[in-house]
């Protein structure tokens, strides 16, 4: 009796503390969204009616325009350079055992776990040495040290998902290894390729640290021309750019979730 | 027939060579930016503006322990260390409560909202950092949405200052670094077989006895993961003290942003930077021997 009125009680405790967790997560994206809808001089609610004033005032920006361009030029760069290298790993990890396995899977994940700040400043020095400084390559190379493991991740485990005795029997009836994985694999796990692809575009738009260590005035992404914008002066322009961020991603991750079970993240079973 | 023996080693060095390019990557733009890092911070300081013509944000070819010893030297930069560890160890601590608290709802909720509650939680995680410290401003702010309502209800006279405090920095760091947190804590949680929940119940267990006997105790290898990945983020905050702090609430990470972007002083930056590598490998080492100790009297 007394334990089941404890056990009602702490699930109470358990919905109060989540819903604020939920608020807390959700707020700044629903008022960033928001508050670009004001036809008002200052941060305010739409109350009386929607404008899209601060979008006209976005898209005829040179600057924005430019920001828009570059943060796409890098991040098509990005999903260029670590979705191969993302794939060929994950094959590799999924279906061979070989040496410095447990080595290079440590390696790929790795950059994860490092400050982006210190990424940052080290590929400043390196890039600089190496020539690629103040290109859009140099954004992109960054950007891949954190989508290759999680394109990595994603992509190995939707491999490791797919009936190993399909690709055997095409290969028991005398296919090449590369025509079973173009013909047989990858139709299996196009949906999870896909998705792999858009994580490592959605990351190299949102990527904000090592972008201010590595932009130089030609190079500029977008969160780059945010920031001074944010910690000076905050007007609903920054509402609008944060939105055109927000919608670009909402866009790519709706596709996703349309693709693949969002529970799998969780549920190994 | 070719033998089995051949067919293997045809394999195993197919494996390698399509983990080659991952390889070669991490060797060039991880490892050596970091070597290259290690470098920089060894190098003198260029004492100028550095844009001026040679000496341009630190002297190459200069070997010098002069940034160390400033650091090392100088109550500000120790204060500094300090504090960013202080933070790093708050994080962690309010960031792994609040996620075990969502995690244990996903676990337990429907399919359906057990999908849109991981929705909302990977969201941030895809969505860029500013716009999450920007919507913090705007509701939170002076000029905010909400001291705005508060001013109109007449309930306060002036603006009720809710950022820049201590409070308002950890709380934007649990916004960007829960989704991690929270995936591994369900993750475990998931692969806790129902059996052992199901026979605590029918041994006369009720709801509570069951989550503090069976299911917390076997989620703990989650809870110290995401405590570890809550420290390992939070030493390395930058964005939220930044934006929701004061200068008295920096971190390290955001000392490298000034020595770096705003003195053009790379070696100092880089400096800064190792040291601040230097904590967090230091404590996740120290953090891996205490997690180890037990399980090896446990098997003792």
């Amino acid at each position: 009796m007394t334990a089941g009125v404890m056990a009602r009680i702490g699930w109470v405790a358990l919905l109060a503390v989540n819903g604020l967790t939920v608020c807390l997560l959700l707020i700044p994206l629903v008022m960033s969204l928001a508050v670009s809808l004001t036809p008002s001089e200052f941060i305010a609610l739409p109350t009386d009616r929607v404008s899209l004033r601060w979008y006209t005032e976005f898209f005829g920006d040179f600057r924005w325009i430019s920001a828009l361009t570059n943060t796409f030029i890098v991040a098509g760069l990005t999903m260029a350079i670590s979705f191969p290298v993302g794939l060929l790993a994950a094959i590799a990890f999924t279906r061979y055992h070989f040496r410095w396995r447990a080595a290079a899977s440590t390696a790929i994940i790795f950059p994860l776990f490092v400050p982006s700040v210190v990424l940052g400043i080290g590929s400043l020095t390196f890039h600089r040495t190496l020539g690629i400084w103040g290109t859009p390559l140099s954004l992109a190379v960054a950007h891949s040290l954190w989508a290759i493991p999680l394109v990595f991740i994603v992509l190995k485990a939707t491999l490791a998902g797919v009936d190993r005795s399909v690709e055997e029997a095409a290969a028991g009836l005398g296919a090449s290894p590369l025509r079973v994985f173009w013909e047989v694999t990858l139709p299996l796990v196009a949906a999870g390729v896909f998705v792999g692809m858009l994580f490592a575009f959605i990351i190299s738009v949102n990527e904000f640290i090592m972008s201010l260590f590595l932009s130089t005035p030609r190079t500029r992404t977008l969160p780059v021309v945010i920031w001074p914008q944010i910690r000076y002066l905050l007007t609903p322009i920054v509402a609008a750019a944060s939105s055109v961020i927000i919608v670009i991603t909402l866009l790519i991750l709706v596709i996703a979730a349309r693709l693949v079970n969002i529970r799998r993240l969780v549920e190994f079973r | 027939m070719p033998d089995a023996a051949a067919l293997a080693r045809v394999a195993r060095h197919r494996g390698l060579l399509l983990s080659l390019p991952v390889i070669a990557f991490f060797l060039a733009f991880f490892l050596f930016p970091l070597l290259s890092l290690f470098r920089v911070s060894l190098a003198a300081n260029p004492g100028g503006t550095g844009y001026g013509e040679g000496r341009a944000f630190y002297v190459p070819g200069t070997w010098t322990l002069d940034n160390y010893a400033r650091f090392f030297g100088d109550p500000y930069f120790l204060q500094l260390a300090l504090f960013t560890l202080e933070l790093g160890l708050l994080t962690a601590l309010a960031t792994t409560l609040v996620s075990y608290a969502l995690a244990y709802q996903i676990y337990r909720a429907r399919p359906l909202m057990k999908s849109a509650l991981l929705m909302i939680v990977i969201l941030p995680k895809f969505t860029n950092v500013l716009v999450l410290m920007y919507g913090f401003l705007v509701v939170f702010g002076a000029n905010g949405l909400l001291n705005r309502l508060l001013l109109a209800t007449g309930l306060v006279r002036e603006p009720v200052q809710m950022v820049y405090n201590l409070f308002s920095v950890i709380l934007g760091e649990i916004v960007l670094i829960l989704p991690y947190c929270v995936l591994v804590i369900a993750a475990v949680l998931h692969a806790i077989d129902p059996a052992l929940e199901d026979a605590a119940r029918g041994l006369g267990a009720g709801p509570f006895r069951v989550f503090w006997e069976v299911t917390l105790p076997l989620s703990l290898p989650a809870v110290g993961v995401a405590g570890l990945l809550g420290f390992i983020w939070g030493v390395g905050a930058f964005v939220a003290p930044y934006l929701l702090g004061k200068p008295e609430l920096y971190t390290l990470a955001v000392e490298v942003d000034r020595q770096t972007n705003w003195r053009l002083n790379w070696a100092m930056g880089a400096a800064v930077a190792f040291v601040l590598m230097a904590i967090i490998v230091g404590l996740v080492f120290v953090f891996m021997r205490l997690g180890r100790e037990p399980a090896v009297e446990a098997r003792a």
